[in-house]
């Protein structure tokens, strides 16, 4: 448990046509570690939505190159077995924990961080023919934590506070990412003594760009367990957005306190 | 008349102290466990000497006659100058991982190459991962999958692109891609697609499905590329694997370089490294997949080493000695384990039987408990007749299970086997079993006994000697062991005989000694032998001490003084396994008119055995013979053993019935204060029959028991004079003539000694002197003739006038 007392709220965006077991993984791993609220938002697509309507679509599976038809009937039955499967999910492990199960159409970035009264987003993308699957392995050190640093802001100290919670208990490496003009503060304090007094192994690299391809490729190369990145650094949630599409590595964005 | 009693000497053989040249057994030296077993020491030595198929040894005797320990002595003396056999391996077969293979190296070499293939493995374990994490390989794999990965990017950028050129858009959906009309760069939606006109909803839908028909050839290429990548990636696993794994297994070749077949072993793991170097990754095993972590177990228990027959400290051939018979025992089982709820097995299994341990020397088996074990035997015989040990489950003998299983690849089987069995087990098996005689040509046969001479003395005693300092008793003096000679013919009721018997000398040997140091005596002497027999027959003696008893309390009626017509004392023997005594028996025969028949009682109830009914048989015959020969036998007489409630077998008592029916015919009361034992023929001789030791003490215990009379004693067959090595007291009743023993070679010497009248010889006219015994007998059969001719002739006259 991390020191502050302070409760978390962790959303848990699901992108409602896929079953993807790691992002609920991740997030029941972090709520029971960091304590708080979870909520979960199902997040049907608006845009596949509308292809379900047409009357002419059709998907080509990738595995078999096989086509099949995609309308309402079978868009919503996907999204019924997700729900029904991730509530089921939540209904088995989530003993002492509060949680809730919401459903949204939409664009799955925006309607994730469009959601009020949260400090925590948990957001993942699965693979797809762009997008590279990245495998877990079975030792926790191959999957190291990422976590993105900028300037001094009230959500990098909570951001630090998070990666340290888990690399310590979960014996993880982290990997430090700062653009190399980023200067030290003295707030943020010296971030090798930070790492170093926790005896963990740690990695600081600096970044000529700080954007969603250069971080994306980071994570797919050291096979991040959990990208955490802090409000100072985002601009917009297309950074987020764009960050998603690079890479099926579960982003943790942590909002400031005043966000919550 | 006037037959003598048997000397005192002729009823005991003592063993002269003279004719021991020893003064106790710290003199005999010489080691023998083997007294007397010329015949199967010779058997033996042939046996083992001749290498040909089907010269197996079967070792026959009674049980304690020294069979297992003189096997084992030989084959132990000659095991060791043999070559010692090879090790035999079970191997991973690559080509069908149900049928291991087989694998013959020199003794010693087995446990190498397991130890070295444990060592290959550990080596790879390390080097293989180490190759994978190499910054070169990740550099070729990343080469690899970036070349899939931008032809496919580029295909479908160039599908997209055709697709925007037309206002059209892929979609990446969880299902697959689709393809979907845009516009104002967002999906065109339902409602609107219905508000266009027809011409331009049909050109969209041509369009899409022009594209989703590209579309769907370009993910068919994506799905070939993807195949294409797996075998690109396994060819680069398998240089590098290779890379890593071929110096190590050419080293180990160059070890085994003389054994084609472990070369060719070592190649197949070669290839088989290379082809799941894969399963070595640690680090690269999805966490999530319980079946590749499994995989990854039994890929590596493959490169184990099965060393199933392991002779590295094996001095000469092995001897082994399967106490326990079973099929799998013999042959060698498939082990199961059970895993995640279900049995499996593999190669490393694989347990080897007796047979695979005495391959190359001697396997000893017990013959009786051999053939109780289901399939034993014929297992056994199949694989002496195959000449390879084939492992196989019993159900997979019988056909009873279909599942799969492993079918081990044979083994070449050397071997001689030595059964040990009972003289019947071996006189059945050759008459009723044919593959018997093929496969088991060689009888070692025990004696039980062997002849008295002073040779054989001196043997028997030096084997006293031995088992007295194998088994660290007190040292035996001379009188000891000529006690224990004159025991050693008591055991074999032979007086010119000595017992072939180990155990119960060694027991005997025992229990003297055990009594000597009761007395603390430092030497055991013929005392304390006596004492050991003593105990011995009183811990054994209960029951015949109790029915004893019922004869002297009058339960059962034995008569040992005065006369009676047409009752004989007879003489039956009781045997309880290890303890066999003798009791009288009243035998009562009566005689009437009739027509010739003489009835066994016990017959016509049932009690009576067959050879018993052959011996009522024989005397009815004799009697026939002597007294009837040209005139019809007109008598009815029975015979019985009288308060005898349980089965009679044997003739031994068929004199006795002899002389009671005769006292019946003859009216003439025989005396009561001897016994009779002996089988006749029907000529009337006495032959000889068993126990004769036991029977005569058995009614001298009843005579003194209520005071010896002096008249008292025991008929018996001449021809058992020889057996005769009876009790001490018995000796010096004879020989202080309170008691007698007769022998006798005819029944009309044993007439003449029950009645004390003369018998009578028959003269030239087939007469018998008048006033003989024999001459009464005829002069009644006479008389009961002539009354049945004139019943006969009253009756017929009396049918004829119609008179009833």
């Amino acid at each position: 448990m991390i020191a502050s007392s302070k409760s978390h709220r962790l959303l848990v965006a699901f992108d409602a046509l896929s079953n993807d077991d790691e992002i609920l993984e991740t997030a029941l791993g972090l709520i029971y570690r960091l304590r708080g609220e979870l909520m979960g938002l199902c997040i049907e697509d608006n845009e596949l939505s509308k292809l379900a309507r047409l009357p002419f679509s059709h998907t080509v599976d990738l595995a078999s190159a096989t086509t099949k038809r995609f309308d309402e009937e079978r868009m919503a039955r996907l999204i019924r077995l997700s729900q029904k499967r991730i509530q089921e999910r939540l209904r088995d492990v989530t003993h002492d924990i509060r949680w809730t199960l919401k459903s949204v159409r939409g664009r799955y970035t925006s309607s994730a961080l469009t959601v009020e009264n949260v400090d925590l987003y948990l957001l993942r993308r699965p693979a797809t023919l762009t997008r590279p699957k990245t495998a877990k392995t079975a030792t926790a050190e191959a999957n190291p934590v990422l976590l993105l640093l900028g300037s001094v802001h009230a959500s990098s100290v909570r951001a630090i506070d998070i990666a340290k919670e888990i690399v310590v208990h979960e014996k993880r490496q982290i990997v430090i990412l700062q653009h190399e003009e980023t200067p030290p503060t003295a707030s943020v304090g010296n971030i090798e003594n930070l790492f170093s007094n926790l005896s963990v192994p740690f990695e600081i690299r600096q970044l000529d760009y700080m954007n969603p391809n250069a971080v994306g490729k980071v994570a797919n190369a050291v096979r991040a367990h959990l990208i955490i990145l802090s409000a100072d650094l985002v601009i917009d949630d297309i950074f987020i957005e764009d960050l998603c599409e690079r890479t099926d590595r579960p982003l943790l964005y942590v909002k400031s306190s005043k966000g919550y | 008349m006037g037959l003598k009693p048997l000397h005192p000497q002729q009823l005991y053989k003592r063993c002269p102290l003279t004719s021991l040249e020893f003064s106790t057994t710290t003199e005999l030296n010489e080691h023998t466990n083997h007294f007397g077993q010329h015949r199967a020491a010779a058997a033996l030595r042939f046996g083992i000497g001749i290498r040909k198929k089907g010269y197996n040894l079967f070792v026959t005797g009674i049980p304690g006659s020294g069979r297992h320990t003189m096997v084992h002595e030989f084959l132990n003396r000659q095991a060791p100058n043999e070559t010692s056999p090879s090790d035999w391996i079970y191997v991973y077969n690559f080509d069908d991982m149900h049928k291991p293979v087989a694998i013959e190296l020199p003794a010693g070499l087995g446990r190498k190459l397991r130890d070295d293939m444990k060592k290959l493995i550990e080596a790879v374990s390390v080097d293989i991962p180490a190759a994978f994490e190499n910054e070169n390989y990740k550099l070729r794999l990343e080469e690899i999958e970036d070349e899939i990965r931008e032809q496919n990017e580029k295909d479908l950028q160039d599908l997209e692109k055709e697709a925007a050129a037309k206002n059209v858009t892929i979609i990446h959906t969880p299902a697959g891609l689709a393809i979907a009309p845009r516009k104002d760069g967002q999906v065109l939606g339902p409602d609107e697609f219905k508000r266009l006109p027809q011409d331009k909803r049909d050109l969209i839908q041509e369009t899409v499905a022009e594209l989703q028909d590209k579309l769907e050839k370009l993910v068919k290429r994506f799905v070939e590329r993807k195949h294409l990548l797996r075998e690109r990636i396994k060819q680069l696993n398998r240089e590098v694997a290779e890379f890593a794994v071929a110096h190590l297994v050419d080293i180990l070749k160059s070890q085994y370089a003389t054994f084609p077949r472990v070369i060719s072993y070592l190649e197949a793991v070669k290839h088989d490294l290379m082809d799941n170097a894969e399963v070595f990754h640690k680090k690269e095993r999805p966490m999530t997949s319980l079946g590749l972590e499994r995989e990854g177990q039994e890929i590596s228990a493959r490169y184990r080493i099965n060393l199933v027959i392991d002779n590295h400290d094996t001095q000469g051939a092995p001897v082994i000695y399967e106490d326990h018979a079973t099929y799998p025992n013999l042959v060698g089982r498939v082990e199961y384990r059970s895993q995640w709820g279900a049995l499996v097995t593999d190669f490393d299994l694989i347990k080897a039987g007796a047979l695979h341990k005495a391959n190359g020397g001697y396997l000893i088996l017990d013959a009786h408990k051999l053939l109780m074990q289901p399939y034993a035997w014929e297992g056994l015989k199949r694989i002496l007749y195959a000449g390879e040990i084939r492992i196989e489950s019993l159900a997979q003998v019988y056909g009873l299970v279909s599942t799969v299983s492993l079918q081990p690849a044979p083994i070449p089987l050397k071997v001689k086997v030595v059964l040990i069995g009972d003289p019947w087990l071996y006189h059945i098996l050759s008459q009723l079993d044919p593959d018997f005689a093929e496969l088991f040509k060689v009888m070692v046969d025990f004696e039980d006994r062997l002849a008295i001479d002073e040779d054989s003395k001196l043997q028997y005693a030096k084997l006293v000697g031995s088992i007295v300092r194998e088994e660290e008793l007190l040292v035996f003096d001379k009188t000891a062991v000529a006690r224990v000679i004159e025991f050693s013919s008591r055991y074999v009721s032979d007086s010119e005989r000595l017992s072939a018997h180990i155990r119960s000398l060694a027991d005997l040997l025992r229990e003297a000694d055990f009594w000597a140091r009761e007395k603390k005596h430092e030497v055991v002497t013929a005392e304390d032998v006596q004492c050991a027999l003593d105990r011995q027959e009183e811990r054994l003696s209960r029951l015949r001490d109790r029915l004893h008893e019922e004869i002297q309390r009058s339960t059962v009626l034995i008569d040992t003084k005065g006369k009676r017509i047409g009752q004989v004392n007879g003489l039956s023997i009781i045997n309880l396994g290890n303890f066999s005594f003798g009791q009288p028996s009243r035998i009562t025969s009566t005689a009437r008119l009739g027509e010739g028949d003489v009835i066994d009682i016990e017959r016509e109830a049932k009690l009576g055995g067959k050879i018993h009914s052959k011996g009522v048989l024989i005397l009815a015959s004799f009697l026939a013979d002597k007294y009837s020969k040209r005139l019809p036998l007109s008598i009815a007489a029975s015979l019985v053993f009288e308060q005898s409630y349980g089965m009679i077998e044997g003739d031994s008592a068929s004199v006795a019935e002899l002389c009671a029916l005769l006292s019946a015919l003859a009216e003439v009361p025989l005396k009561q204060s001897l016994a009779v034992t002996g089988s006749v023929n029907q000529k009337g001789e006495v032959q000889a029959i068993g126990g004769v030791n036991e029977k005569i003490e058995g009614f001298f215990d009843i005579c003194k028991g209520r005071g010896l009379t002096g008249e008292q004693g025991v008929i018996i067959p001449a021809a058992n004079v020889k057996n005769l090595m009876l009790r001490r007291d018995v000796v010096e009743a004879c020989r202080e003539e309170t008691f007698r023993v007769w022998a006798v070679t005819n029944v009309d010497e044993v007439i003449e000694i029950l009645s004390g009248i003369p018998a009578g010889a028959m003269d030239d006219q087939r007469n018998f002197p008048e006033g003989s015994f024999n001459g009464k007998v005829c002069s009644n059969l006479n008389e009961l003739m002539i009354i049945r001719q004139r019943l006969a002739k009253e009756i017929s006259s009396d049918s004829q006038t119609g008179v009833t």
